[in-house]
């Protein structure tokens, strides 16, 4: 179990200490190990209380929460934990290379991994062109990027995302989600809120979604979407005539008509190819670059062969 | 450690890159290099130089002062306020590690401000000697006088007498003595330095008097009349001083027509001073204790930001600051309230609950800022006077060790308490 809230619950109280909102009322659920765990709702449903709670940013008002079994406040738990805010929170003074080794120097990781793992996630999100740029002068979309690389830089066992695809483009958007499943393979546990529901049903597999302070709803994704009393067939190949003997044996079979239609792709998948074969390995003028691989020490591929490509 | 250095990097790299830090250094290097041509003094030398001293370093100590209480009381709100504070706590840091590197962080900025301070005006007060248009044994005599600093001997208590003040009437003689066996510094001079009150007081003319000094191996160190003025503070040369004796001085008044009776006060009556150390390393003393004086308000700067919003905690901190700054004043109101400034005594009931708030107020203020009283370079630069190591020593236990870690502590305390998220939702 990676977090466990019980009867957990946050009031927000003036200056004379009474009660203003009550942003979360009382809720219960677990996230656990190597799953990706979505938490959505509108807005002022307590969801972005529940997420600083978990981080130690606030103190419950009542209930427990545990993260990896401890208090949100333990310096040992915070060191697994990765954080992804919705909005920039980063030295608008430093340059993307020095913020990056900023909060990895705050985990003590060794001088020379630290820039191994610096350069690797500079690639990874497109910045290494833009490493000696100052955030100040970055758009939201690289802000966006810069911010999950921070969220990365000590491979956390628990990553905790804000919106993490708002302001990105659709490539950007690709690359976070391709990110997640990743992580999500090498036992990671992720934590997801996000307003953007395709973007939550394409990676999450259990969701919890908040109303008012309350959970409203709690589950996995597939027996939540999933209409149990249709199917669908998807045949590769086939003539109009053969379509309609299939169409004709399914009438006499359930007694109504089934429909048919060609499947449509996305307009994601639409847009990445097309991007894809337009601009292979190019730059935008703001200096982001579209990179394709997640970062090796992300993807657990071995350090020794990373330090060896670093130092060529 | 590596934690809090790294804090302590980002603190120094944010003063840099915000330019707060070329701010202040512009602000100084301005202040000091204008000076000079904005004194005009009574015209000699000495005194113009020992009010640059004075000024300089008063404003070096004030603008350090603000910097270090300024960036103090923003380096926890303003990152609370931008929520970068948010990105921090999530990392795996103690509150302590936070406080500690932004302190160390600020202390740096700090020293580099002192040491570019110190130094210009060093090489200004050198500059200022250079162009004095005087002979060159006179401009000699200027930097030995300006470029040495003294200690002061107290003269030792006269058996039967109460206090140390010295009533001399006319035609009588008043001995005192000063035990310079202590005294370790290889010098060949010492300085009698006194100030005396006529009685009558109306007589401001020159009073005439003979002043005698020996040991026991030097009967004749001094022996002069002298036609003094009265309410100055006089410096008489005592030659050829030996340092590991009992030096007996006797003052025969010989002011008879008119009769004038010298008074000379217990506090700053007669003292004298002994050549005891450069003005360099007293400067280096002096800033020394600034810089434990700097620790001190960027600690108070950081509880303050600690506590409060940015906007608030500046103006807390900077009424601490004013009110040390500010002498006896703030004392004065702690003490009497509004009554300082009103004879009035027919005070409406609201008039008199806003005084005691008042009282209150700088009472507390003057309780914070207890511990800077007893260290302030001030008291002894500008006079030429020596600035004791154990001085230094205390101040550093004091304002750089005690009190900043009781601080540390209480701050450290107070973040840790602190919900950093409350923001947005």
């Amino acid at each position: 179990m990676v977090i466990k809230a019980e009867g957990l619950a946050k009031i927000f109280r003036d200056f004379w200490h009474r009660p203003v909102v009550s942003a979360v009322k009382s809720v219960n659920f677990e996230v656990h190990a190597g799953e990706i765990f979505g938490l959505l709702g509108p807005n002022g449903s307590g969801k972005s209380t529940t997420l600083r709670m978990i981080l130690g940013l606030l103190k419950p008002s009542a209930g427990t929460l545990r993260v990896f079994g401890k208090e949100p406040q333990d310096i040992k738990s915070k060191a697994k934990i990765g954080y992804l805010p919705e909005e920039s929170c980063l030295y608008p003074f430093l340059t993307a290379r020095e913020i990056l080794m900023f909060y990895g120097s705050l985990f003590n990781l060794d001088s020379s991994a630290l820039k191994i793992r610096v350069k690797q996630l500079l690639e990874m999100t497109g910045l290494h062109h833009a490493a000696a740029r100052r955030v100040g002068e970055f758009s939201k979309g690289m802000l966006r990027r810069i911010g999950l690389a921070q969220a990365l830089i000590n491979d956390p066992d628990l990553i905790i995302l804000d919106e993490p695809t708002s302001g990105l483009d659709p490539v950007g958007c690709h690359q976070v989600k391709d990110l997640i499943l990743t992580l999500a393979r090498r036992g990671k546990t992720v934590l997801v809120s996000s307003h953007l529901l395709a973007d939550v049903e394409s990676v999450c597999q259990r969701v919890i979604i908040m109303n008012n302070g309350n959970i409203i709803v709690e589950g996995r994704l597939n027996e939540l979407l999933e209409n149990e009393s249709i199917y669908r067939f998807c045949v590769p190949s086939a003539s109009t005539e053969q379509v309609r003997a299939i169409q004709s044996f399914l009438r006499q079979q359930t007694g109504t008509s089934a429909r048919t239609d060609h499947p449509r792709k996305t307009l994601e998948q639409f847009f990445l190819e097309t991007v894809s074969r337009a601009q292979p390995g190019t730059t935008t003028p703001s200096g982001v670059a579209y990179a394709e691989k997640v970062a090796p020490f992300l993807a657990g591929e071995n350090q020794k062969n990373d330090k060896k490509q670093c130092e060529k | 450690m590596r934690k809090i250095a790294a804090i302590a990097t980002l603190t120094v790299r944010s003063a840099i890159r915000s330019r707060v830090l070329a701010a202040a250094a512009a602000a100084i290097i301005t202040v000091i290099i204008t000076l000079p041509f904005m004194i005009k003094g009574d015209g000699m030398p000495g005194s113009k130089l020992s009010i640059f001293i004075n000024y300089s370093f008063g404003l070096l100590m004030f603008v350090t002062s603000l910097t270090a209480t300024w960036c103090g009381a923003g380096a926890i709100s303003l990152e609370v306020g931008t929520r970068q504070i948010q990105l921090l706590v999530t990392k795996p840091l103690k509150s302590v590690q936070i406080w500690a590197g932004k302190l160390i962080g600020l202390m740096m900025i700090n020293l580099f401000l002192l040491v570019l301070g110190g130094a210009l005006m060093y090489a200004m007060i050198h500059w200022t000697l250079g162009t004095v248009e005087t002979g060159k044994s006179d401009q000699r005599d200027l930097g030995r006088d300006i470029m040495t600093v003294y200690r002061t001997v107290s003269p030792l208590k006269t058996p039967g007498a109460s206090s140390r003040q010295a009533a001399v009437g006319p035609g009588q003689v008043y001995r005192w003595q000063f035990d310079l066996t202590r005294q370790t510094a290889d010098t060949q001079f010492a300085l009698l330095k006194f100030r005396f009150i006529p009685s009558p007081f109306s007589y401001q003319s020159p009073v005439a008097g003979i002043w005698h000094a020996s040991t026991k191996k030097q009967t004749d160190l001094l022996n002069k009349k002298h036609m003094i003025s009265p309410n100055m503070t006089v410096y008489l040369n005592i030659p050829g001083i030996e340092r590991t004796s009992i030096l007996n001085l006797e003052y025969l008044n010989t002011q008879t027509n008119p009769a004038v009776t010298v008074f000379l006060p217990s506090d700053n009556g007669l003292s004298l001073l002994i050549p005891e150390s450069s003005f360099e390393t007293n400067l280096l003393r002096g800033l020394m204790i600034v810089f434990a004086r700097l620790v001190f308000f960027t600690s108070l700067g950081m509880i303050t930001g600690t506590l409060f919003t940015f906007p608030v905690a500046v103006f807390a901190s900077l009424g601490l600051l004013i009110t040390a700054y500010s002498g006896g004043f703030a004392r004065q109101l702690a003490e009497r309230g509004l009554w300082i400034f009103v004879s009035d005594d027919k005070f409406s009931n609201i008039t008199l609950i806003f005084n005691e708030i008042v009282r209150v107020l700088f009472r507390f203020f003057v309780f914070i800022l207890s511990p800077l009283e007893r260290f302030n370079p001030l008291d002894f630069l500008p006079d030429s006077l020596y600035i004791p190591w154990s001085l230094v020593g205390q101040s550093f236990i004091m304002l750089f060790c005690l009190y900043p870690l009781i601080l540390l502590l209480i701050g450290a305390e107070c973040l840790s308490r602190r919900e950093t998220g409350i923001s947005s939702e």
